[in-house]
């Protein structure tokens, strides 16, 4: 309860300094909503041509990009900021500042940031999900709400967990930030597509070492029924949860030992 | 010429000492291939199992496609945004004023530069593994020339485009804003992974008088041989027009610029 407090406090002192420059608040935000506009429009022309994708039509491969940007912007309004610099923090040293903190190190980390350029990606899913429900005329009924809210607990998870994974390599090699972005951005996006698409040592990899496939394909897939629509569909939201808070536990483990391992830049 | 070739032989220099950048970009650049790679052979395996026909382009063809077109986003990258804005916004931009060449040539001839160590780094292995796995379609030579002007064409457009995003910093702080909406722009517009001929018509006329198509979109329609001479001529006299504009603009935004450069101590 007194995190929570405590990040309220950084949040709303954050947001103030932000909206000092109102112009380019609203400018961060709309910038970033361009991204999946442009990823969006690119399948909308794609189909004008093709008639699916492996199976997978336009409203059901947007529903599951969807899956993959509103977990992502989730994650990153908390995680992105500090995780992209933390190459620099610990390269120059202001590491240390976090260490002399009554707090746990990580957690300072995220406090004293926050992603507002991130609400433009949950504008533009938002609006996005609803365009699906109508498209596919989707029934919320309590089972598939129930099931896609533990989809994306579980998928935010392990976004998370990837992206402080990837971030905690700075404290043992020097270009973290490569390390970081490459996962983020290039192994991601694997995942603009259903991995039905790929060879099946890429489908493995995305299931099992990256498992960028649980955010979205596998939910998806069951949510459309491309496979049978059996007990596996009550069970994967649990083992999405599951698998995302084990891999979240691990990742603040493997940043604890980086932690553990930090000694200052000298002089 | 000596001080150009200078220029470009420090770019060079600079880039064997980023080795680690470079052996990154490829990585990257390769998996977007691969995934590309993927995407088409699925889109046309639907296709033809509904017995669709996609009259425009091949299978093969539009492989072809997505490996050349890695080939030229290699060929046209540049640093200007960056460069640009950390320059003026630390203030080191002075230094170009006191040297014997302009902003401009300085930064076209450090591109030129890096582009030697990209071709044996880069833009050598995508070929080659771009053959060695994807085996693209064959390519009729006749169309080299063309596909060369229409390259250059794409170079300085893209160049120019970015030198007017970089020099935008002297007003706007947040670049970032314009870079993105840029690269966005790139991305839809310019046939990067998307070819234009898959744009539905409204589509199509609004992109035909856009600069973006320019860089990627026209040279790979030459190297794949499905411009006709018509098409052709359209592409390099828009090129030529596009150029002219986008250089006069820069020419006026570095005049602009330079009136509003204060130097403070010294």
């Amino acid at each position: 309860m007194h995190t929570v407090k405590l990040y309220g406090r950084f949040l709303i002192v954050y947001m103030r300094s932000q909206l000092e420059y109102r112009f380019s608040f609203f400018g961060d935000v709309f910038v970033n909503m361009l991204t999946f506009v442009s990823l969006y429009l690119g399948f909308w022309v794609l189909f004008q041509t093709f008639p699916s994708m492996d199976g997978w039509g336009f409203w059901e491969v947007l529903f599951l990009n969807n899956l993959n940007l509103m977990t992502y912007a989730t994650c990153s309004m908390f995680l992105w900021g500090p995780m992209i610099q933390l190459e620099n923090t610990v390269r120059t040293g202001e590491f240390d500042n976090f260490l002399v903190r009554p707090y746990p190190p990580l957690l300072i980390l995220v406090f004293r940031q926050f992603g507002h350029t991130f609400i433009g990606h949950l504008i533009v899913s938002s609006c996005v999900l609803a365009l699906c429900t109508y498209q596919l005329s989707i029934q919320w009924t309590v089972g598939n709400a129930l099931f896609l809210l533990f989809c994306l607990i579980g998928g935010i998870l392990i976004q998370g967990a990837i992206m402080i994974a990837a971030a905690s390599s700075a404290f043992w090699v020097i270009r973290s930030k490569a390390v970081l972005e490459m996962s983020i951005y290039t192994v991601r996006s694997f995942i603009n597509y259903p991995i039905s698409i790929y060879v099946q040592s890429i489908q493995l990899l995305l299931t099992f070492l990256i498992p960028y496939a649980i955010v979205n394909y596998y939910p998806a897939s069951l949510f459309f029924g491309k496979e049978e629509r059996s007990a596996l569909f009550y069970f994967f939201p649990v083992i999405s949860v599951a698998v995302g808070a084990l891999l979240f536990l691990l990742a603040c483990k493997i940043f604890s030992r980086g932690v553990a391992r930090y000694d200052s830049s000298g002089s | 010429m000596r001080l150009y070739c200078q220029i470009m032989l420090n770019a060079v220099q600079s880039g064997t000492t980023y080795r680690f950048h470079t052996f990154i970009t490829t990585a990257n650049r390769l998996v977007a291939l691969l995934v590309q790679f993927f995407l088409w052979t699925a889109l046309y395996a639907g296709a033809s199992a509904l017995s669709v026909p996609i009259t425009q382009v091949s299978l093969d063809e539009m492989i072809t496609y997505a490996v050349f077109s890695t080939m030229i986003s290699m060929i046209v990258a540049n640093e200007n945004i960056e460069t640009l804005s950390q320059k003026i916004q630390t203030g080191n931009i002075v230094t170009y004023l006191i040297r014997p060449i302009g902003l401009f040539r300085s930064l076209l001839f450090e591109t030129l530069g890096t582009k030697a160590f990209a071709a044996l780094f880069e833009i050598i292995p995508i070929l080659v593994v771009g053959y060695l796995f994807f085996s693209p379609a064959e390519l009729p030579l006749s169309h080299l020339l063309r596909f060369l002007i229409a390259l250059f064409n794409g170079f300085m457009v893209y160049f120019l485009l970015t030198f007017l995003v970089g020099m935008s910093s002297f007003w706007y702080l947040r670049i970032f804003h314009l870079s993105f909406v840029l690269t966005h722009l790139i991305n839809f517009f310019s046939g990067i992974v998307i070819p234009i001929w898959f744009f539905p018509k409204a589509l199509y006329a609004v992109t035909s008088w856009l600069p973006f198509d320019l860089i990627y979109y026209h040279p790979l329609a030459i190297l794949l041989g499905k411009a006709d001479e018509s098409q052709n001529l359209f592409a390099f006299a828009k090129g030529a027009a596009w150029i002219a504009v986008l250089a006069a603009a820069s020419a006026i935004a570095w005049m602009a610029a330079k009136r509003k450069v204060v130097v403070q101590g010294g």
